[in-house]
């Protein structure tokens, strides 16, 4: 485990020393921002956002992270799609494999690392939760399970972005995957619902990602749903060490 | 042991076979391992999703209750057993019930029901498709459930396409009857012309009604296409049955006019001869002066009298001829009846009255008078008048022989269609199958609930709730009801504004209850009333200020909420009904009626209002009924009257539950007045709506503090001064303390009239004398030991805002520019009473939880909010890009 910690360490002070988490924070941070305090509006898509927080409105973070769950189908997999991908690039992979660490080690740490940054974007947005406190009476219990279901999502999010980030030595490829793997979670399986009968209809919805996050904004703590996404990371990550290890017979 | 060394061709071959077995190997082992990680993950899932383990791990740590089932949701899914289909269809374009606005929360709500039962299905229709199949699917329970229904009216549609081209047939025959043939004498061709083409025209617009409701896309209502099939073939059935009818009674005619014919024409023979006798007795015009007078006189009265006599048995012997032939229905229309526009009776009367004048006036003449004047009297008043006195009786005489003739020889075209009624059987073909197909229709059972369901699914915004066969729909006004004026209070919104809260969970479980569960309990409607029917005149009816008959939307929402309603007359009756084994009763008693005046001498006394009712209530509730009492600020009834009149119950209220309801205050609402600081106005929409949410934590209230709710002619309830020992009395509905604008006042008429003068502001809160301050309760429970058991009753100050009149019609509002709009009618009022029925009959744990009274995020000046944007929305994200900027730039260096 303290190879683990180490290698998630190392992982995450990369992060600090690029701009890349920076931009992507600023980013990140700003589009919260603007979806917090100004909404969103696009006519000729008629999309129409509210402000989150405005006179009047419900004092919760809900409608926030119901966006997020979305946003986050971009955001994560540009955080995560340099973790292998840049080692295979640069070929510092070579020097990983030799060292004394397995590749459950490094998946750990690379995954450790990402979700360090993730929980730190995470936890940037709490800003906005204290102006809920401060100008209205929110609900603690929906607040706390709307951060544990933005947490267990980002966690599965990660880990489909470094697995997709294991595939390929090319960052945009991976990040690409990325997205294409979470777009079929979310998106996807929303639109596959909507042209299948019932039944099928029922169990797709089962294994949408936003569907399984949706009752913890609610403040609803779901067995099932906690399940889900840890046993989703867990098959990522798996994934993520079995094409790492591919790479020792390839 | 002798080895043999591989060259090293071979060795390097056996490595590459090496190689490629471990690489297979390795595939073969990534597949294998990410098939059972694979195999594994879905199983997990799948046991995570079995119903058990389902609702065995759902935790709701909601703070606030918004998102979340209440206890009494829970409860209703879990005693339904039945299969549950919830379907929310909320497809709106008004711009004021977008579904993005109000679905989200409709959803949330029926995902969660869907998650917690355990045989709920919940459907979200978002396109016409989808609603498409909804209708069809419920198109099919309905045509399933009312095929009886279905195939009467097949039979009727059948019945109307066959009899239709009749009635054609038969209305062109009697178009051309002849004008002056026999029936047309009586006006009855025409009548039945008239009213054939009225029965081709039921059934034409009964069977174009029913079609079109069973072609279009809507629901068919059933029952109402059985009300209006019956109801057309009713009044076809009428038709033919009274022509079928008058037929066969005018074929009498011909008969009774001949047996009557010698009867008839002695009589008139006879008055011709009384006339004739009294020109002979008064002479001719010309002839000498008579030598007797008073002698002439005599004969002329005895003669008169004989003319009157005959004249009134000629008319008396008329009018039995007529009632003969059909109780006088026909005759009066017949054309021979009628002579010089006059009726032959008429004729007769007039005559025995001329004769009775003439008589009066020969005697008075004669007694009264000189012999010369009375000579002159004959000459000049009397012999002119003989020719038209003997005319007239010879007129009617001919007019009897004609109207005789006339009758008695119909021509022969009439006298087959009399034969043909005679026999009964004009017009069967017709009838009879109508007849057979209204006692079918009579037979059929009642569709419960069905004759609503094809409207209310036509409203937009709604849920649709199915439990096993039946089917409710919940529209948007109870799921998102107006919110209360609490917000407006903090000076969120204008007095404009139309907002909303969800109360979703209480709608929905109302209706699941509702549609699946016996009656939790039974509400005796308690009134005295005694009201005469309809024909009765000069007799008052006997009724208190909230008739029972006011209360239709209430009984109906009653009945919704699964309670049973039935009445109690204290006026009739010494007991409330019987109630259901296991089923509790609550007495819904409605203010007694004032004492009415003694009646004048010889008049029915009335039924009073007097102790004795008092004592029956008294015993229901002492041998265990609970009881609502509804009261309401009683208006003076009687002309010049200022004073209320009393209460009835007051005593008994105050005596035995230490409750003092001052009917005669009534508790006004105004508005601070802007111009008159220190004062008040009112305005007439609060007079008659005052907004009013502010209950107390008492559970009946509870679940009602977030809705807007309206109320009328409140009167406020005091607890007694002097103690009660064991009663305990809890408030339900306050107006609070320090509530500036809001008083009872003793001088409502008063200042109503100022408010309709124009005159109603610049008013003193609580001024006059009399007038009571906040705090006021206006609803209240009071609780005492009755043997071994907790007797209950709550009264509800409020009572006149629950009749129709309150209930059914919308709530003026006006808008910023003064123009006027309106908002749904106060149908939660009535939730106040469901509520409490529900805790007085111990079924509180269905009272719903209603709307969650969450402060939402409070009103921020311009200025602080372009600080909030700036410093969160732009100046944060920023730092922490600058320290980016700032670790990039100290790393380079």
């Amino acid at each position: 485990m303290r190879k683990v910690l180490t290698l998630a360490r190392r992982e995450l002070s990369a992060y600090f020393f690029s701009p890349m988490a920076y931009v992507v924070a600023f980013l990140f941070l700003l589009t919260v921002g603007m979806l917090f305090l100004w909404g969103l509006k696009v006519p000729f898509l008629k999309i129409r956002i509210e402000p989150v927080f405005r006179t009047g409105a419900e004092s919760t973070l809900r409608p926030l992270f119901d966006v997020l769950a979305y946003g986050l189908v971009i955001v994560v997999p540009l955080l995560t799609m340099r973790l292998m991908a840049e080692e295979f690039r640069s070929g510092t992979i070579e020097t990983l494999m030799t060292a004394p660490v397995t590749d459950t080690d490094v998946i750990g740490g690379k995954f450790l690392g990402a979700m360090a940054l993730y929980l730190l974007l995470l936890a940037a947005t709490g800003v906005f939760f204290l102006l809920v406190v401060i100008f209205g009476q929110p609900d603690w219990g929906v607040a706390g399970m709307g951060y544990l279901g933005m947490i267990l999502l980002g966690a599965s999010y990660v880990s489909v972005g470094l697995f997709a980030s294991t595939l390929t030595g090319h960052q945009l490829v991976a990040g690409l995957i990325g997205i294409a793997i979470l777009a079929f979670f979310t998106a996807g399986l929303y639109l596959l619902v909507l042209v299948l009968p019932g039944s099928y209809g029922d169990a797709i919805s089962r294994a949408n990602m936003i569907n399984n996050f949706s009752y913890f904004p609610k403040g609803v703590l779901d067995a099932r749903s906690v399940v889900f996404f840890i046993t989703i990371t867990a098959f990522f990550l798996f994934l993520s060490v079995k094409v790492l290890e591919s790479r020792r017979w390839r | 042991m002798a080895v043999r060394k591989r060259s090293k061709s071979e060795t390097g071959a056996a490595a590459g076979r090496d190689m490629k077995t471990a690489r297979r190997l390795a595939a073969v082992n990534v597949v294998v391992s990410v098939a059972a990680a694979a195999a594994l993950l879905i199983a997990v899932n799948v046991v995570g999703d079995l119903a058990a383990v389902r609702r065995s791990y759902r935790w709701n740590v909601e703070t606030l209750a918004r998102y979340g089932l209440s206890p009494t949701a829970k409860r209703v899914l879990d005693e339904i057993g039945q299969k549950i289909i919830l379907t929310s269809i909320y497809t709106s374009a008004d711009p004021k019930k977008k579904p993005e606005d109000y679905l989200p929360r409709v959803r949330d709500l029926l995902n969660e029901m869907g998650e917690y039962g355990r045989d709920v299905t919940v459907i979200n229709v978002t396109t016409d498709r989808q609603k498409a199949e909804v209708l069809s699917r419920l198109r099919r329970r309905l045509d399933a459930k009312a095929q009886d229904q279905g195939e009467a009216i097949k039979a009727f549609q059948s019945l109307a396409n066959r009899q239709i081209p009749q009635y054609d047939q038969i209305i062109g025959r009697w178009k051309a009857y002849p004008a002056k043939g026999w029936l047309g004498g009586f006006g009855l061709a025409k009548a039945v012309e008239n009213a054939l083409t009225a029965n081709k025209e039921d059934l034409r617009s009964a069977a174009a009604d029913v079609r079109a409701q069973l072609a279009g896309s809507a629901l068919p209502n059933y029952p109402r296409m059985t009300e209006t099939v019956t109801e057309a073939l009713e009044n076809v059935r009428g038709r033919l049955e009274g022509i079928r009818r008058s037929l066969r009674e005018i074929g009498t005619i011909p008969e009774k006019a001949n047996q009557a014919k010698p009867q008839l024409s002695k009589a008139l023979a006879a008055a011709t001869a009384a006339a004739e006798k009294v020109a002979a007795a008064a002479g001719k015009v010309g002839a000498p002066e008579p030598a007797d007078p008073p002698a002439v006189l005599n004969k002329i009265a005895a003669a008169s009298t004989e003319l009157a006599n005959a004249a009134a048995d000629a008319q008396a012997a008329l009018e039995k001829f007529s009632a003969d032939c059909g109780e006088g229905q026909y005759l009066p229309y017949a054309r021979a009846w009628v002579v010089d526009m006059v009726p032959l009776p008429a004729r007769c009367q007039g005559l025995a009255g001329a004769a009775r004048r003439l008589t009066e006036q020969a005697l008075g003449v004669r007694e009264t008078v000189k012999v010369e004047v009375q000579k002159t009297f004959i000459v000049e008043q009397i012999r002119p008048v003989m020719p038209a006195l003997e005319a007239e009786a010879k007129k009617i005489e001919a007019g009897l022989a004609r109207l005789l003739a006339e009758l008695g020889e119909p021509d022969q075209g009439t006298k087959d269609i009399l034969e043909t009624a005679r026999k009964d059987e004009y017009l069967q073909a017709q009838s009879e199958p109508v007849g057979q197909l209204l006692e079918r229709l009579a037979g059929l059972d009642k569709l419960e609930s069905q004759d609503e369901l094809p409207d209310q699914i036509k409203q937009e915004n709604i849920v649709l709730v199915e439990v096993g066969e039946k089917a409710g729909v919940v529209s948007m006004d109870d799921v998102w009801p107006l919110a209360s004026r609490r917000d407006w209070e903090m000076g969120l919104f204008g007095e404009e504004e139309e907002r909303r809260v969800f109360n979703g969970d209480m709608a929905i479980s109302s209706k699941l209850l509702s549609l699946a569960l016996p009656p939790l309990g039974e509400v005796v409607l308690t009134f005295f009333e005694d009201i005469p029917p309809y024909m009765v005149q000069g007799r008052p009816a006997i009724a208190g200020q909230i008739p029972s008959i006011w209360l239709g939307a209430l009984r109906e929402r009653l009945e919704k909420a699964d309670l049973k309603v039935t009445e109690w007359n204290l006026a009739r009756e010494d007991e409330p009904p019987k109630a259901e084994k296991g089923r509790k009763q609550v007495l819904l008693v409605l203010p007694p009626p004032e004492p009415m005046p003694m009646p004048p001498m010889g008049g029915q006394e009335l039924p009073q209002w007097n102790d004795q009712q008092v004592e029956k209530i008294r015993k229901a509730i002492d041998a265990g009924a609970n009881a609502v009492f509804l009261a309401r600020y009683l208006r003076p009834t009687r002309w010049g009257m200022t004073e209320s009149p009393q209460y009835g119950l007051a005593e008994y209220l105050k005596t035995d539950w230490g409750l003092e309801v001052k009917t005669d205050l009534r508790v006004v609402q105004a508005l601070a007045d802007e111009l008159n600081p220190g004062t008040c106005k009112l305005p007439v929409v609060r007079w008659w709506y005052m907004p009013l949410s502010t209950f107390t934590k008492h559970p009946v209230g509870e679940p009602l503090r977030a809705r807007r709710l309206y109320w009328a002619d409140a009167c406020p309830i005091l607890k007694a001064k002097d103690s009660h020992p064991g009663v305990t009395v809890e408030d339900i509905l306050v107006v609070p303390k320090g509530s500036a604008t809001c008083w009872a006042a003793s001088n409502a008429q008063q200042l109503e009239r100022q408010m309709w003068l124009g005159e109603g502001s610049g008013i003193v809160p609580a001024s006059a004398q009399g007038d009571l301050a906040p705090p006021l309760a206006l609803a209240v429970e009071a609780r005492k030991t009755i043997g071994e058991r907790t007797a209950r009753i709550i009264v509800l100050g409020v009572g006149y805002s629950f009749i129709d009149q309150f209930l059914t019609p919308r709530v003026p509002r006006f808008e910023a520019d003064e123009t006027m709009e309106s908002d749904p009618p106060p149908t939660g009022n009535v939730d106040l009473i469901i509520n409490s029925a529900y805790h007085l009959v111990g079924q509180g744990d269905f009272i719903g939880a209603g709307p969650a009274i969450v402060q939402p995020i409070r009103i921020i000046d311009p200025g602080m909010m372009a600080v909030v944007k700036i410093g969160f929305g732009l100046i944060w994200p920023l730092l922490v890009l600058v320290v980016g900027v700032i670790i990039m730039v100290v790393r380079t260096q």
